[in-house]
């Protein structure tokens, strides 16, 4: 019995790490553009011991103003789909764009928006560029009186996009729990903002919370352990 | 009962006094097991702690005269935003079933999430049930659910349309009470969760008697087994 009480006190120790694990991810992406904040949830399995499960937390984080005419912002639940270098297509909040040399949109590692949308061809650059909040992109030539349109940024919305996958560089990847990807309605999926980028929706206090509760969980774990050491002792050397 | 052997030195061995003491130690380790899974389940919403009990003729019965009792209160209500964390600010618990074997179980974890299929679901994966003892299925889901999905007190969902954004109720959460029938008072609180009711402290403070009953057993164990021995040798001697 007192193995028992060891072993789950134990167990319940190792979780209660995993949990920090998540605290230490999400502070560490407290600057990450568009970072959604993954929560570990605790739950009894069917043996009767702890066990734990990742959720994410898909709302807005705050819209931050930055002036750069290349950083947009979703306000809304889409997600901007973008093409990789291997041609497979995956899904990204962070609008932090770029045009190569090509010039196409591209996203900060290097992957190219949409379909692709040309910016400018050839050197001569451009004077202003819109992106509106339809995703309507407008370039205004040098010596042109007027915008013309060159592409349009179109979102995804996922059924539930809790269970996208975590691709790597800030990019999302499509699961079976998280559905296939759906061309949403103009204003459906959000709304586009230029020259504002979105903060990660991480809480510090929320995760000074979690940091705490964990912390007394640990500590009790252990002393309980400590204390059921104590009684094991002492039951094995009654004859003293 | 002639047949118990007792020995004329105020040590009995058998049913009482040696046996005693063991029984007496073990059953505070099963009490220890008791603090010791509140202590576990602390991180759980939803969780109501289990304080143990001794009972009567638990002398006899040893570590099986322990018994739970499991507490009603409820716990601290956590704010966290979520449009689909629930929780229940009074009795009652929600109704859930496993998918594989349909079992039907009740709940105060109101932790839920949306499937790609548009059913609600714990997180591990147990359907959510409506009144009618279905599964509750949000179909045209609004792609936003923190704005689009409203859980009220009286635990009714309502979608909003998209198009128009006005509000069309979808279903009611099923809400019961330990027996299985609709909870008298019912108020879902959307955007919180409810805290395991487990107070470390008062775990503490419930082992502290219980060293001190260990020790005293063991004490009293030790004692006799001495005087067993010194009777048994002079006994011998004689």
């Amino acid at each position: 019995m007192i193995q028992a009480i060891i072993e789950q006190a134990a167990h319940n120790a190792k979780v209660q790490f995993n949990v920090l694990d998540h605290v230490a991810g999400n502070i560490g992406n407290m600057s990450t553009t568009g970072f959604k904040v993954r929560r570990f949830e605790q739950y009894i399995n069917e043996a009767g011991t702890v066990n734990g499960t990742t959720r994410v937390d898909t709302s807005q984080g705050t819209l931050m103003v930055t002036d750069r005419p290349l950083d947009i912002a979703i306000d809304g639940p889409g997600y901007i789909p973008v093409t990789q270098p291997d041609g497979q297509t995956a899904y990204t909040r962070d609008g932090r764009l770029a045009i190569n040399a090509q010039g196409y949109l591209v996203t900060m590692s290097g992957d190219i928006v949409g379909d692709g949308i040309q910016i400018s061809k050839g050197p001569e650059g451009y004077e202003r560029l819109y992106i509106h909040p339809d995703g309507n992109v407008e370039v205004l030539k040098k010596g042109d009186s007027k915008a013309t349109q060159v592409g349009q940024l179109r979102l995804v919305t996922f059924t539930n996009p809790e269970g996208l996958q975590r691709g790597g560089k800030n990019k999302m990847l499509p699961t079976e729990s998280s559905g296939k990807p759906q061309l949403a309605a103009i204003g459906d999926g959000g709304t586009i903002k230029q020259r504002t980028l979105e903060h990660a929706n991480v809480s510090t206090f929320d995760q000074i919370g979690v940091t705490m509760r964990l912390n007394a969980s640990v500590i009790s774990n252990m002393r309980i352990i400590k204390f059921s050491d104590e009684l094991y002792r002492q039951a094995v050397n009654l004859k003293q | 009962m002639g047949s118990v052997p007792v020995i004329q030195a105020g040590v009995s061995y058998y049913g009482s006094g040696l046996g005693l003491s063991i029984n007496a130690m073990a059953t505070h380790m099963e009490v220890l097991k008791g603090h010791a899974d509140n202590i576990a389940n602390f991180g759980i919403p939803g969780y109501r702690k289990e304080t143990p009990h001794v009972t009567t003729f638990a002398e006899y019965l040893g570590p099986n005269g322990v018994e739970v009792s499991k507490s009603n209160e409820i716990g601290r209500l956590r704010q966290t935003n979520l449009p689909l964390d629930l929780a229940l600010a009074e009795e009652g618990f929600f109704r859930v079933q496993d998918a594989k074997t349909a079992r039907v179980s009740q709940t105060r974890d109101g932790r839920f999430m949306l499937q790609k299929d548009g059913l609600m679901t714990t997180i591990t994966g147990q359907y959510v049930l409506n009144e009618l003892g279905q599964p509750i299925r949000i179909t045209h889901a609004p792609s936003d659910l923190k704005k689009g999905l409203k859980i009220d007190e009286h635990g009714i969902l309502s979608v909003m349309d998209e198009s128009s954004g006005k509000f069309s109720p979808v279903g009611r959460l099923s809400v019961v009470d330990e027996a299985g029938q609709k909870a008298a008072k019912i108020d879902v609180k959307q955007g919180f969760i409810e805290d395991s009711n487990v107070m470390l402290q008062d775990e503490f403070v419930g082992i502290i008697p219980l060293r001190r009953h260990f020790e005293a057993n063991r004490q009293v164990f030790m004692i006799q087994n001495d005087n067993l021995s010194k009777l048994i040798s002079e006994l011998g001697r004689s």
